[in-house]
């Protein structure tokens, strides 16, 4: 039996009709003209949810990225600095040797070899007070001042200084100078600055003796800073790994947000234009169906 | 059969279809207006006369003017309008709440991932005094973050109040109406009118009362509505009984000063608020309750925990002035309400960051251990879950965006019921429509029908004039 239509009901009808396929039209239109599939969390909350939390790793990931970066330069002027310091010290070593190898050394060979190993030694002690971003890199928490004074005494701590260089992993990324320099804690550890001080009143008293008892601290100095270049590229390859696996989680989380929030343009543009000729379509049939005048042909 | 008769059948006949005539007009007129139920006039035929054995008509006569109308699908909307109501409000007032907090829960964690980020670049140079400087900079920007939701949703739950008073004023409004209503009706039907525009009027206010608030509605004998809403009276004959809010303490869920509802019945104000359990009254309390009142709640835990832990962590430090065991934040005491209001940056830190600790070490200016133990505090799982329970814990980030869904969640939820509902009561209305109201087309119709008959009694009439003047002629 088909159902009484009251007047009422056809402008209800029409004015629900019309407004249903504007209010779809206007959603379709935001979608086109922000790219988003979800601006709102009651759109779909699991979804919104995974994608802010991203975000936010993301955002953390940066600064972590950031201070890993940062990680990198400091241990890489360690280790530049500790190369460095391997030259001279070899190369102090090879005069050493020149020195006190032979019991037919005259004191003008050491008068010779002296200025030279003085200058090396201004320069390990200028290498020693190497500075990353204003700070010295051997001063541990000192980092006010210089890591070692024109006496070759250290001013620095054992301070570590770790940096977080993933979520809840940090590295150190200074080797104290009381380590790398004057072997404490090292296992069969020598102290640089008296090895040198060794050598160079060896070689200004004269004496054979002396100098050649710094010989095998210079090689275990060597040795020493062999060891404290290990634990660098240690430290850097882990932070290498953990900038590698940044971008990684970058590129995910990207995609992984862009797949959650992102509409997909062609469905977006066609639902668009679907819901445009919806809304024509219900304007159209609404007019003809409220321009008819049953009553004004009725009562003529 | 007299002549006259012709002349008083006509008469009859005329009258009748005027009457008709004008219930039709009138509906025509009222095609328009909200819970008009269309009038139909009962013609009846009037008994006949027994004239020389012979049955003879006597023409029409109106019997009444009913309105057509359903009260099974009356009863219907009236149940279904409470829920709708309810939901109507909870998911208009969870729209608006949740475009808020999506805002401001974006800001909140934008300015907690600074502030972390910010502590976490000064781990790695301590000595910077600008970083310092920007640490303190994105700490202020924390607590106005925290501030600003906090106000935000203490805002909402103000305004929740304010329109709990509303809705009751609106409900004492329609119920004193109603009552009037139920006393012109009794009275009209007592002088043996048809008060169908009252009962049109009232059924409307019913149905608009139970948006409001949950009804049972019954009537008694004499066509009085008598409504309970919840369990008070509101309506009993031509009395009613108005309701009124005032603030309460707290009790479960409702925070202390939120409104309550209150019946002015005899003897002292009793409360009600319990006993609504639909309606845009109680969708409007729940809302309040149920959605503002635990993201508060749950932004005063985030904001407790946050000053608790960093002030922890800091206060274990040295700064750069030699003074240790200072706090970050302003010290929020044991309890966690209001802590978000509260929460704020140490007055001390406020006048110089150099009072910002980062190191544990006096006299190490590039110890950064409190820094990194501040900066790792982002990652830590230290906060409930909330609805997720059990042993589940969150970070803070996780925390603030739980909060934000739960409100989509819960938006979504009352959203999909109101729509659901929507339909419910929509269709249910159509119904209405389709039966009670008016269609232009039959009306011009009917009109045509009873201006023919109209015509034809006033022509009837003339041929009893034309009779009776031959007759009169006859003594010429």
């Amino acid at each position: 039996m088909p159902s009484r239509v009251s007047t009422s009901q056809i402008f209800s009808n029409a004015q629900n009709h019309i407004s249903t396929a504007r209010e779809r039209e206007v959603t379709s239109a935001t979608k086109a003209a922000t790219q988003k599939e979800i601006t709102r969390p009651s759109q779909s909350p699991g979804q919104w949810t995974v994608a802010a939390n991203l975000k936010d790793d993301l955002s953390i990931r940066e600064t972590i990225a950031k201070n890993a970066h940062f990680a990198n330069g400091f241990l890489t002027a360690s280790d530049n600095t500790l190369a460095q310091l391997q030259e001279l010290v070899g190369r102090t070593h090879v005069l050493a040797i020149e020195a006190g190898g032979s019991a037919s050394v005259s004191p003008d060979q050491y008068y010779r070899v002296l200025p030279e190993v003085e200058g090396l030694y201004q320069n390990v002690l200028q290498a020693l007070n190497t500075e990353f971003g204003h700070r010295p890199v051997f001063g541990g928490y000192q980092s006010q001042h210089k890591a070692f004074d024109a006496e070759g005494r250290f001013l620095g701590d054992d301070g570590k200084i770790e940096v977080e260089i993933d979520r809840n992993l940090k590295v150190p990324v200074n080797l104290s100078g009381s380590q790398i320099v004057l072997g404490e804690g090292v296992q069969r550890g020598v102290n640089l600055i008296e090895t040198y001080h060794t050598l160079l009143g060896g070689l200004r008293e004269g004496d054979i003796e002396q100098v050649r008892s710094s010989l095998e601290g210079l090689t275990r100095v060597i040795d020493q800073l062999s060891l404290g270049r290990t634990q660098i590229a240690g430290s850097m390859t882990e932070i290498q790994k953990a900038l590698d696996s940044h971008q990684i989680q970058q590129e995910q989380g990207q995609k992984v947000i862009s797949e959650l929030e992102d509409a997909d343009p062609v469905k977006v543009f066609s639902d668009l234009v679907r819901d445009q000729t919806v809304l024509r379509a219900a304007i159209e049939t609404n007019r003809k169906v409220l321009n008819e005048d049953p009553v004004g042909t009725l009562l003529k | 059969m007299a002549v006259n008769d012709i002349l008083d059948v006509g008469q009859r006949g005329l009258q009748a279809q005027r009457q008709a005539l004008t219930t039709t007009s009138s509906n025509i007129a009222n095609a328009n207006t909200p819970g008009y139920s269309r009038q139909k006039t009962q013609l009846v035929n009037q008994p006949p006369q027994t004239i020389h054995g012979l049955p003879t008509g006597t023409g029409v006569e109106v019997k009444k003017v009913i309105r057509v109308h359903d009260d099974f699908v009356q009863k219907q909307l009236v149940d279904e309008s409470q829920s709708l109501g309810n939901l109507k409000v909870k998911s208009e007032t969870l729209s608006r709440f949740e475009a808020l907090t999506t805002q401001e829960g974006s800001n909140l964690t934008e300015s907690l991932n600074r502030f972390f980020n910010d502590f976490r670049e000064l781990s790695s140079n301590v000595e910077n005094p600008s970083l310092r400087n920007v640490v303190k900079g994105s700490a202020e920007s924390l607590v106005r973050s925290f501030k600003q939701m906090n106000s935000s949703l203490e805002l909402g739950r103000r305004e929740l109040d304010l329109r709990v008073g509303d809705v009751v004023n609106q409900i004492n409004i329609d119920a004193r109406e109603i009552a009037d209503l139920n006393n012109a009706i009794v009275q009209a039907e007592s002088r043996g009118e048809a008060p169908n525009e009252l009962m049109d009027r009232r059924d409307m206010l019913v149905r608009d009362l139970s948006q409001k608030v949950d009804l049972q509605v019954t009537e008694d004998q004499r066509g009085q509505k008598t409504i309970v809403a919840g369990n008070a009276v509101l309506v009993q004959g031509s009395d009613h009984f108005e309701l009124s809010v005032r603030r309460s303490a707290a009790s479960g869920e409702k925070a202390a000063g939120s409104m309550s509802v209150f019946v002015n019945s005899s003897g002292a104000p009793r409360e009600i608020t319990k006993s609504v359990k639909n309606g845009e009254l109680f969708g409007l309390m729940q809302a309040r309750d149920k959605v503002i009142n635990p993201a508060l709640h749950h932004l005063d835990k985030i904001a407790f925990s946050v000053a608790k832990k960093v002030n922890e962590a800091h206060s274990e430090g040295t700064a750069l002035d030699g003074v240790s065991n200072r706090k970050f934040f302003k010290e929020l005491g044991d309890s966690e309400e209001h802590a978000s209001f509260h929460f704020d940056l140490n007055d001390e830190i406020k006048e110089n960051h150099e009072r910002i600790a980062t190191g544990l070490s006096d006299s190490a200016p590039g110890d950064n251990r409190v820094a990194l133990a501040i900066s790792e505090i982002q990652n830590e799982k230290f906060l409930p879950a909330g609805e997720l329970g059990g042993t589940v814990s969150l970070t803070v980030n996780e925390s603030v965006n739980n909060l934000v869904s739960q409100v989509g969640i819960s938006t979504q939820h009352e959203t999909q019921m109101f729509e659901h509902q929507k339909a419910i009561v929509d269709q249910l209305e159509n119904y209405r429509q389709s039966f009670s109201g008016v269609n232009l087309e039959e009306e011009a119709l009917d009109m045509i029908k009873y201006q023919t008959v109209f015509n034809a009694s006033a022509k009837a009439m003339k041929v009893g004039e034309s009779l009776l003047e031959t007759v009169l002629s006859l003594k010429d």
